[in-house]
């Protein structure tokens, strides 16, 4: 019993001296303070207690860190982690758990301890893209309020969007669209407005997309009658004939309530895309084949211009499986040269044991992305190969 | 001592016939479960054959569509890789080939009219419905119109003398009469119909982005709008209604089937994405025949599975 005492009083020696030792630490005097703190300061390091994140002796992790990088702010932070990561579109950062990719972690100048002078310009370092593009900003664009629209770590809407695009535009522009659009033919109707702005900027007044559509230049009346009612594919192939054999076709993008498939994808007004495009191809697609992207999206081997999905699919119309431009080799020999003349058999006469299809390129490999080298389906070492050569 | 001997025999052979009764046994056991299992991943369904291209004897070359004519209780199978259609009887035996001289150009979808033995055809290639009578070998496409604009026929249906047509252009079912008159429509209230299918006295049609299904009388009437609940669906392109009205939805990117009760609530999926039989690649249509069997169309294998409980 004695030394029962002993022991108990031993260890509470211990603890009470470790206590002292942490709440000893000035890590200032080493550390800069400065560097330390903002208008917005994260809570341990207001309280002094860099210890909650940081080992001040050792460490496994990089900066001393107590665990990893990726868990350690979801030790606290872990409703939003809960509450946000399960969306459908998550911000690759969020999804990676890299907060400081956005956060600074001790301090900053701005709410939500987000790096740079204002919130914009922290999003601006990766999407340089969107850096001095346009002579006419949007406002909020301008002041770096990316989050007037955008929800940085996720969002059920697509590119990361606080609320419907119509609906956000009409949350500060409601009183002003009737008036500004006078003449128009039609209600200005809902989902239209990106349809002829640009929502971050443009070199054209009121954020009027850069390329205009050559029939839009020259008035409505080209596509629209005086009722200004959509007008169906035939008006379209009237000027693009080239589109209709193909749209004739097993598989196409044809359908729309408005009885013109070709506005799903293009604007028929202006645009700043390519082919009056309405956004970037790989958003344009993931709009609505949202499987096929989040299937590859975090995979290790993907095809390179996977975005680009004309490169390999018939994008208004096809014949093939997976509508792609031709079949499973011819479609992969368009850049693959080599492939099928010295590697496994493939076309004509070879044909898969398993369905009786002529092996392709596609038979092995999952063009958009997967976990195994080479965009194979399965590892490659073997459990690929003895799908079919099941005596190997 | 001889005694001994042959009493240790055949107790050695009483021995030697109980453990190989055991594993026998065992192994019985073990292969019902394994089978147990497979069924159980394909919802009970058990796979009994697969209509091949008669030609080629193995496979077929995208097929696109099966149609099932009660009356005659025959298979018709729309192949469109090689532009035929090919006719089979409920055993899976061949019977006859239509159109490799390159009669038809992408066809799509077919119907059969009992009475006189015409077939009625989707060719995505002419975008036309087009008349067949098989007897006199004469084609006749025609170009279907709804309230003044082209329609550009995909799903097909027929049922008590009119031909459904669902209109790729807008999403929407019109109904026509043998003569192509239209009749009524069954409007989509969401993105537009990808597929349909007429049961009892009822249309059931599939807005596959929206992921709710409408059921309408056959007059056009919408009286349900159910909201597919509980699974996420990749990549859903065709619906079908089992023998006991529960909601069958083929998704064509996960090569399986999911299940849902008639107030859109999900039971249960099966099958999946793969080459053998019980998996399916980029399918594309699923059917119940009148003896309650599934017939997935599987386009990517090259084969129409029949399957039984």
């Amino acid at each position: 019993m004695r030394i029962l005492r002993m022991m108990l009083f031993v260890f509470l020696l211990i603890l009470i001296n470790s206590t002292i030792a942490l709440a000893d630490i000035n890590c200032y005097k080493c550390h800069d303070k400065k560097d330390f703190s903002g208008r917005y300061g994260h809570q341990p390091v207001v309280k002094g207690a860099c210890y909650e994140c940081h080992s001040p002796h050792v460490a496994k992790y990089k900066n001393l860190l107590r665990v990893k990088e990726t868990e350690l702010c979801f030790q606290c932070h872990s409703k939003v982690k809960k509450e946000q990561v399960d969306k459908k579109v998550v911000h690759p950062p969020f999804a990676e758990s890299n907060c400081v990719a956005c956060h600074n972690p001790h301090g900053s100048s701005n709410k939500g301890l987000l790096t740079g002078s204002n919130q914009g310009e922290g999003c601006l370092n990766c999407h340089k893209d969107l850096v001095d593009k346009y002579k006419i900003k949007h406002p909020p664009f301008a002041e770096g309020d990316c989050g007037a629209c955008h929800n940085a770590h996720s969002s059920d809407r697509i590119q990361l969007l606080i609320d419907e695009p119509d609906k956000l535009c009409v949350s500060c522009h409601d009183g002003e669209i009737s008036s500004s659009h006078k003449g128009f033919p039609v209600k200005v109707k809902e989902r239209a407005c990106l349809t002829c702005h640009n929502p971050h900027g443009s070199d054209r007044p009121s954020l009027v997309r850069n390329v205009l559509h050559e029939a839009y230049k020259d008035g409505c009346s080209e596509c629209h009658d005086k009722a200004g009612a959509t007008p169906g594919f035939e008006k379209c192939l009237e000027c693009h004939d080239e589109i209709g054999e193909k749209i004739n076709n097993i598989h196409s993008h044809q359908t729309n309530k408005s009885g013109n498939g070709c506005i799903n994808c293009h604007s028929p007004h202006a645009s700043d895309y390519e082919n009056l495009l309405r956004n970037r191809q790989e958003q344009v697609c993931r709009k609505c084949h949202f499987d096929t992207w989040a299937n590859y999206v975090d995979k290790p081997f993907q095809h390179p211009d996977r975005g680009i999905c004309s490169n390999c699919h018939g994008i208004h119309g096809s014949g093939n499986l997976a509508m792609l431009k031709s079949d499973g080799n011819a479609t992969c020999e368009g850049c693959h040269e080599t492939q099928g003349k010295f590697t496994h058999p493939v076309g004509d006469g070879v044909l898969d044991p398993r369905n009786g299809q002529t092996m392709t390129c596609v038979t092995c490999h999952y063009p958009h992305g997967t976990v195994y080298e080479h965009n194979l389906k399965l590892s490659g070492s073997m459990e690929l190969c003895i799908q079919c050569h099941k005596n190997y | 001592m001889r005694k001994i001997i042959y009493c240790t025999s055949t107790l050695m052979k009483k021995r030697s016939l109980l453990a190989l009764a055991i594993c026998l046994i065992v192994l019985l056991l073990g292969n019902l479960t394994i089978s147990r299992a497979a069924l159980a991943d394909a919802g009970g369904w058990e796979w009994r054959f697969n209509l091949v291209n008669p030609e080629e004897k193995k496979s077929f070359l995208m097929p696109v569509a099966l149609y099932i004519a009660t009356d005659s209780k025959r298979f018709y199978v729309v192949e469109s890789g090689r532009n035929s259609l090919h006719s089979f009887a409920f055993d899976g035996t061949f019977l006859n080939s239509f159109g490799p001289e390159g009669v038809l150009k992408e066809p799509f979808d077919m119907v059969r009219k009992a009475d006189s033995g015409e077939l009625f055809v989707v060719e995505k290639g002419r975008n036309t419905l087009t008349k067949i009578n098989l007897k006199d070998k004469k084609v006749s496409p025609e170009t279907l119109h709804y309230k003044g604009s082209v329609v550009y026929p995909d799903r097909i249906a027929m049922h008590d003398d009119k031909i459904y047509v669902l209109d790729k252009a807008t999403g929407d079912i019109v109904s026509y009469s043998y003569d192509l008159t239209p009749i009524a429509s069954y409007e989509s209230k969401g993105q537009g119909f990808v597929d349909f299918v007429i049961k009892g006295s009822n249309l059931w049609a599939f807005d596959s982005r929206m992921r709710k299904v409408s059921r309408f009388s056959l007059e056009g009437k919408l009286e349900q709008q159910i909201e597919l609940k509980g699974e996420e669906l990749s990549f859903p392109v065709a619906i079908a209604i089992g023998p006991a009205g529960f909601i069958y939805i083929l998704d064509k990117h996960k090569g399986s089937i999911a299940v849902f009760d008639n107030s859109g609530n999900y039971k249960y999926s099966f099958f999946e994405k793969g080459h053998s039989n019980y998996k399916l690649y980029f399918p594309e249509g699923i059917i119940f025949d009148s003896l309650g069997r599934l017939c997935v169309v599987d386009a990517g294998n090259g084969r129409i599975g029949i399957f039984s409980r």
